[in-house]
């Protein structure tokens, strides 16, 4: 058991000192909220990957529509409902760009070498004779943009009435947890319809429209979070020392529910982009020229059986955003918030 | 004396987010028939690991037995397969957990959770287990058995709901029984019952407890023998009263100092200054000795090893090396070495 | 338990009350007539046609007819289909939808509660990521892009299944497939997490340390536990079935309400979009509160000390 005693002299037997600061050291580190949130993230290859692929679509969204000649709002119509052909791949006959169609009967044929057209249409054209590329990638500038807007208005309204809410208490609080109560009890679609038919189909109405069911969420999870802070330590100094109630909420409290913010609004952008598309589907979408995804996708529908690309291209764009969003936002609630579910 | 459990050399890691967590290194002890090993630490020092070990009850995807070996009834548990494993716990080892209100299926009768390892295990009838069940229930002083076995947990007290987990646990009079701070969770008065309940019952059944806590009064209370772990090891072996009135491990004394007696003054209570050793990267040498106040240059480069105080009594420490200077251990503890050679080794 | 029911059914017919009269103001304030769509009508023709169905009156008489004739259960009558009383019309679409919505739910809820036990159970093995991707993939694609890419590939392509209507039972498998995807991925996820928050307590280590089997502890144990808590996601399910059919119903052509509503959005038919928002909202408030007492039913520990609030 001892056997190990010959290595051992006796002046190791001497007290050693020990800094007793250096105990206290921590040995790893510190890392700040974000980027220890980043991190855990980070090992979420899901997370990390659907937020690649979400910023190449915004970078496409924008970039997208210069990449063609043809304009997004050009009509062609002798070149109309032409399938999708790419230089290069056209010759690869097991991938769809290869520019053919197949007839009712089961034969195919090239549509581009019937009607003797030059051009390449990547992602083909419409019924009438628009790029579907470019189209495409309008369509997602704009489902994009009504969904960060509507996610952002949802925000605001969700922040602001949550905290008023939680910070008051009392009266004031259980007033405006009924009103958000009687709204949860209607069901969205209905709000969204009737807000639609009242201000007609329009990128600003159908944000309204969206913002104004979603909000709810958001309000409730940050009024919890202000009641769960309202009592701390940090709360009850910055009121000792004489700071007036806006600041204790915006100063002092939203940096620290910046998590389950973030979250909420990562989950109401895929929200708002589904109900871009449902609307668009009921015929309460976008007008002509304009395009959306969901109107693509409307579009499209009506010509599936002989012109399947034109419904299948933006179904997948719109699976495609919308899988990446959820990811990322399962990724973040994983990551900054384990116990907090849907 | 019979040894009815020996563990040897225990190595256990968890796999975390962080790295490799080392929280069992190298463990070591032996449980006697019809004794009560208590053992002792603070959080983190890896006694109910090491006692969860022993039932196999370690989550499976991220804990790993890196070495060493359970020996009970002539077998490696380490080494048997889920099903044989199966067939021991609840019938020859069984375990009573730290919270009851947690510890009990909210949505089966009490009288269904007693009878499931008898059904299990006895190859009783329905019948037969369910007089069983009431039976084990009065045994463990719940007023009105016939009744109390069709409620729901919900319709029990703390305490009461303790006694029916060590009803199921005692079911089918175990040879083990392994007490996971069973006392923790409920208040002081209903603590006092519940142990002396397990001593009664440890009596009649005469079966062999491992009680784990942090509680040095109820270890005064309940053990004959006590292990005190810390950073995953055990740095001290011996019967209660040799670890009460003649500690050697300055880890001990510091336990001891800190637990109030009736001469201490409230200036005397002690704590022991600085955190526990992150096993992520246990440090080198003796984990114990950034915290120590008697520590040696030799602590910071070698781990020590068991040096023998008597029979029945090993400590860890550098202090009991023939070459180590003479220490003081603090007021409390040697008030209580003067009292120790009155009283005799063992109970 | 009974001040508590009472408390929700007046919030409920609180609700029901404002959603009428939110549904009511707004479609008055919709420009356009129902008439102007259609015929072209002269402005006799058209006063005439107004005064038959009241819109003459000053609103707020308006409204207190239509709350009355609502307490009464009379919706109105439809501008498109020949003055067909809106309940009327309701009735006789129902079964389709309700059909619809049955399956759709009853598959969804079972294979999503089979999914989720199961990704837990194997909990970080390819047998959970797969599950965790079809839950994350149905919840995410909208059922009407689902829809139109099933009746592309099975039905147009495949000619598996009826690409259309609503003729005998092979006719309702793609549109419960579409509407059952949300479902399914819901219900999936919720399982996984309540089966292994359940598989982590106390009493799943309790029971394996009275030596129970893995069969024992998943089925007896953890899965009755983890079902309870299930529950309550049927009531955002059936949200969720009820804005899906409103698209599903119109792709795959059923007569069943939801294409009646979508039809009278696009022709201004006010009382029919009212009733059957009304319908949907009571549907909604009805389904929440029975989810509510169900739970407090199934669950033993919220059987005794009355309902949650």
């Amino acid at each position: 058991m001892l056997n190990k005693e010959t290595a051992i002299s006796k002046d190791m037997f001497a007290p050693a000192h020990i800094d007793p600061s250096k105990s206290e050291k921590i040995s790893k580190p510190s890392l700040n909220f974000w980027q220890d949130s980043w991190l855990r993230v980070k090992k979420n290859k899901g997370a990390v990957l659907s937020l690649v692929i979400i910023v190449i679509v915004i970078f496409l969204a924008f970039v997208g529509p210069l990449l063609t000649p043809y304009k997004f709002d050009t009509q062609n119509t002798k070149n109309n409902n032409l399938p999708p052909r790419i230089q290069g791949l056209e010759n690869i006959h097991w991938l769809p760009f290869d520019g053919t169609l197949k007839r009712k009967n089961g034969t195919e044929y090239n549509p581009y070498e019937i009607r003797e057209v030059k051009e390449y249409y990547w992602f083909g054209t419409d019924g009438l004779g628009r790029d579907l590329f470019a189209r495409l990638w309008k369509g997602t500038q704009i489902s994009l943009f009504i969904a960060f807007m509507a996610a952002l208005v949802d925000m605001l309204i969700g922040v602001t009435y949550g905290a008023i809410s939680g910070y008051l208490g009392g009266r004031v609080d259980s007033v405006m947890q009924r009103i958000v109560e009687i709204i949860v009890g209607i069901p969205n679609l209905i709000v969204v319809v009737l807000m639609i038919l009242v201000l007609k189909p329009g990128i600003v109405p159908i944000i309204i429209a969206i913002a104004l069911t979603g909000w709810t969420s958001m309000a409730r999870v940050v009024r919890a979070q202000v009641l769960k802070f309202k009592n701390q330590e940090f709360v009850l100094a910055a009121k000792t020392l004489g700071a007036s109630n806006g600041s204790i909420i915006f100063k002092h409290m939203i940096p620290n529910m910046f998590g389950v913010i973030i979250i909420n609004t990562m989950f109401s952008i895929p929200n708002a982009i589904f109900f871009e598309a449902f609307l668009s589907f009921i015929g309460l979408g976008l007008q002509e020229p304009n395009a959306s995804l969901g109107t693509l996708v409307n579009d499209g529908y009506h010509s599936m059986i002989a012109f399947p690309y034109q419904m299948i291209i933006p179904s997948i764009m719109i699976a495609l955003i919308m899988v990446c969003f959820n990811l990322v936002a399962d990724g973040l609630r994983d990551a900054f918030d384990p116990k907090m579910r849907d | 004396m019979e040894k009815i459990l020996q563990i040897k050399d225990l190595n256990i890691s968890f796999h975390t987010f962080a790295g490799e967590v080392k929280a069992i290194r190298g463990v070591s002890f032996d449980l006697f028939k019809g004794e009560t090993l208590a053992i002792v630490g603070e959080s983190g020092s890896g006694k109910s690991v090491t006692t969860k070990s022993i039932m196999r009850l370690l989550p499976e995807h991220n804990s790993e037995i890196k070495g060493g070996q359970v020996l009970f009834d002539g077998k490696d548990l380490t080494k048997l397969s889920d099903k044989q494993m199966q067939k021991i716990r609840g019938k020859d080892i069984s375990m009573i957990f730290q919270d009851p209100m947690t510890s009990l299926n909210p949505t089966m009768k009490i009288g269904n959770q007693i009878m499931e390892p008898l059904i299990k295990h006895q190859n009783m009838s329905k019948g037969a287990a369910r007089e069983r069940a009431v039976e084990l229930l009065r045994l463990v002083g719940i007023p009105k058995p016939e009744i109390r076995v069709d409620q729901y947990p919900h319709q029990f007290s703390g305490g009461m709901r303790q006694r029916v987990v060590i009803a199921i646990a005692l079911a089918c009079n175990p040879k083990v029984l392994i007490a996971d701070e069973p006392t923790t969770a409920l208040d002081v008065t209903i603590q006092a019952q519940i142990l002396e309940l397990m001593k009664d019952l440890q009596k009649k059944i005469d079966t062999s407890i491992i009680f784990i806590t942090h509680d040095l009064g109820v270890v005064a209370n309940v053990a004959d023998r006590v292990a005190v772990m810390y950073g995953g090891k055990i740095v001290e072996v011996g019967t209660a009263d040799e670890i009460f009135y003649n500690p050697k491990h300055p880890y001990t004394w510091g336990l001891i100092s800190s637990m109030p007696d009736m001469e201490t003054n409230d200036e005397e209570l002690y704590s022991i200054p600085g955190t526990p050793p992150d096993l992520l990267d246990p440090p080198k040498g003796d984990a114990f000795a950034p915290r120590n106040p008697y520590v040696m240059k030799i602590d910071l480069e070698q781990e020590p090893p068991f040096f023998k105080v008597s029979d029945t009594h090993y400590a860890a420490t550098w202090l009991l090396h023939p070459d180590a200077p003479k220490v003081e251990p603090p007021e409390a503890v040697k008030r209580r070495q003067s009292q120790f050679p009155g009283v005799k080794v063992g109970k | 338990m009974a001040k508590y029911l009472l408390q929700r059914i007046v919030y409920m017919i609180l609700t029901l009350f404002i959603v009428a009269s939110v549904t009511f103001f707004l479609m008055k304030l919709i420009p356009g007539t129902p008439f102007n769509s259609a015929e072209k009508l002269t402005p006799q023709q058209l006063h005439i046609m107004q005064e038959k169905y009241g819109l003459n009156d000053p609103v707020p008489i308006q409204y207190v007819h239509y709350i009355a004739n609502l307490v009464k259960g009379d919706l109105g009558v439809s501008f498109q289909f020949d003055n067909t009383p809106v309940t009327k019309l309701l009735q006789i679409r129902i079964g389709p939808s309700a059909v619809l919505g049955i399956q759709a739910m009853i598959l969804g809820a079972l294979i999503g509660i089979v999914l989720g036990v199961v990704a837990a159970l194997k909990q970080n093995t390819w047998v959970d990521y797969g599950s965790t991707f079809i839950a994350v993939v149905g919840k995410s694609i909208p059922s009407f892009i689902f829809a139109g890419l099933l009746q592309y590939y099975l039905g147009v392509k495949l000619g598996w299944f009826p690409v259309m209507f609503w003729k005998g039972p092979e006719y309702t498998i793609m549109p419960t497939i579409a509407l059952a995807m949300f479902p399914i991925s819901i219900t999936a996820r919720f399982m996984r997490t309540e089966m292994v928050e359940v598989l982590g307590t106390e009493y799943i280590t309790l029971a394996k340390a009275k030596g129970a089997s893995y069969w024992q502890i998943s089925v007896k144990h953890a899965l009755r536990n983890a079902l309870i808590p299930v529950v309550t996601v049927l009531g955002p399910l059936a949200v969720g079935l009820m804005t899906g059919s409103l698209v599903i119903e119109n792709i795959f052509g059923i007569p069943g309400i939801g294409e009646q509503f979508v039809k009278a959005i696009m022709v201004n038919d006010y009382p029919v979009i009212m009733g059957t928002n009304i319908l949907f909202a009571a549907l909604f408030v009805v389904i929440i509160l029975v989810v509510d007492i169900l739970y407090g039913i199934i669950d033993p520990r919220i059987r005794i000390s009355g309902g949650k609030s």
